[in-house]
C-alpha cells in the first residue's frame, strides 16, 4: 500500500489554492500508468453526474490525462512510484481539477527546455482544452497541476 | 495496492464510486458480471452512505484480491454499516449490497467500517 499524500496544514495552502473546502471527489492511487484508466473512469463518472455533454467529458478525460501521465512520467523519474492524488471540485458551474504528486517537483529544465523526453504537446494540450491551467510546486515538494472547466449550464445536480 | 476514493455521498458520489470499482473489479480479473455487480453494490454506497457517514465524507478503500474486489467504506457511525445496507434497498429486490456481494461490519476508529467483497466465493443467498 503506498503511503497517501498527507493533507498539507491550511496556513501552507488557503492562500494560493483556487478553492476552498473539501472536494467532490479525490481518488488517490499510485502514479503509474495503469492508474490512467481508474482516473478516466472517475472522471466519465463525475461527467456524468453533472450532465455534462459527452464532448466535454472527453476534454475532461484527456486534459487530465496528460497532467496524470505527465505524473507518472517525471514525478518519481528517480524512485518507485508514488502516490497521485486528482480531485474534483464542483463550485456551481465551474469545476476544478487538481492533479497532485510528491515526487520531484517542476523546475525550468523539466517545462519544456529539454528536460523531457515527450514530444512537448502536453502542456499546451491541457492549456487548450481547459479555461485556465495553474502550475506550481507542492509546498512540501512535488507538483500540482490545476485545471478550471466551465460547465456551460451544467452544474452540481 | 489499493486505491483510495473520497466522495460527497449523493448523485455524484454514486456515478464516480460505481465508475472507479467497475474499473478496478475488472483490473481485478474479474468477469463481466462480477464488474457489473461491483459497479452497482459501489453505487448503491456512494449514493446512500449520506445517513451513514461520521462528517457527511464518504472514503472507499478498493484493494484487488484473489480473485475479488475489497471495498472499505468509512468511517460510519455506531450502526452505520447496518443503516447504509438498509438503505441501499431497492424495491422488490431487498437489501442490493448483500445480494451482490458478502458484507461485514468492523469496528474502526470508534465507529464503524463496512466492507464489502465483490467475487471470490459466492455471497450467501
Amino acid at each position: 500500500v503506498i503511503e497517501p499524500i498527507e493533507d498539507r496544514p491550511p496556513s501552507a495552502t488557503a492562500a494560493a489554492d483556487p478553492v476552498s473546502g473539501r472536494s467532490t471527489a479525490t481518488l488517490e492511487l499510485p502514479a503509474v500508468a495503469d492508474s490512467l484508466t481508474v482516473v478516466r473512469q472517475m472522471l466519465t463518472g463525475l461527467g456524468e453526474a453533472l450532465a455534462l455533454e459527452p464532448s466535454a467529458i472527453g476534454d475532461l478525460k484527456i486534459a487530465v490525462s496528460e497532467a496524470c501521465a505527465n505524473c507518472c512520467l517525471h514525478a518519481y523519474r528517480d524512485r518507485p512510484a508514488g502516490p497521485m492524488r486528482v480531485s474534483c471540485y464542483v463550485r456551481g458551474t465551474t469545476l476544478w481539477i487538481a492533479v497532485v504528486d510528491r515526487g520531484i517537483g517542476m523546475g525550468p529544465t523539466r517545462l519544456g527546455e529539454g528536460g523531457s523526453p515527450g514530444l512537448g504537446l502536453g502542456l499546451p494540450l491541457m492549456a487548450a482544452l481547459s479555461d485556465e491551467l495553474r502550475l506550481r510546486s507542492g509546498a512540501e515538494g512535488g507538483s500540482e497541476v490545476w485545471m478550471r472547466f466551465e460547465l456551460n449550464g451544467a452544474g452540481a445536480p | 495496492v489499493s486505491t483510495r476514493l473520497e466522495v460527497d455521498p449523493g448523485a455524484v458520489g454514486g456515478a464516480v464510486a460505481g465508475r472507479v470499482a467497475a474499473c478496478m473489479a475488472a483490473r481485478a480479473g474479474l468477469g463481466v458480471e462480477r464488474v457489473e455487480d461491483a459497479r452497482l453494490a459501489a453505487a448503491a454506497l456512494g449514493h446512500h452512505a449520506g445517513g451513514a457517514v461520521r462528517d457527511g465524507r464518504l472514503v472507499l478503500v478498493l484493494e484487488p484480491a484473489a480473485g475479488a474486489l475489497v471495498m472499505r467504506a468509512a468511517p460510519l457511525d455506531h450502526g452505520g454499516g447496518d443503516r447504509l445496507l438498509r438503505d441501499s434497498a431497492v424495491p422488490g429486490l431487498g437489501p442490493l449490497i448483500e445480494r451482490l456481494a458478502r458484507t461485514r461490519v468492523d469496528a474502526e476508529g470508534g465507529g464503524e467500517a463496512l466492507v464489502v467483497e465483490i467475487g471470490g466465493a459466492a455471497p450467501a443467498a
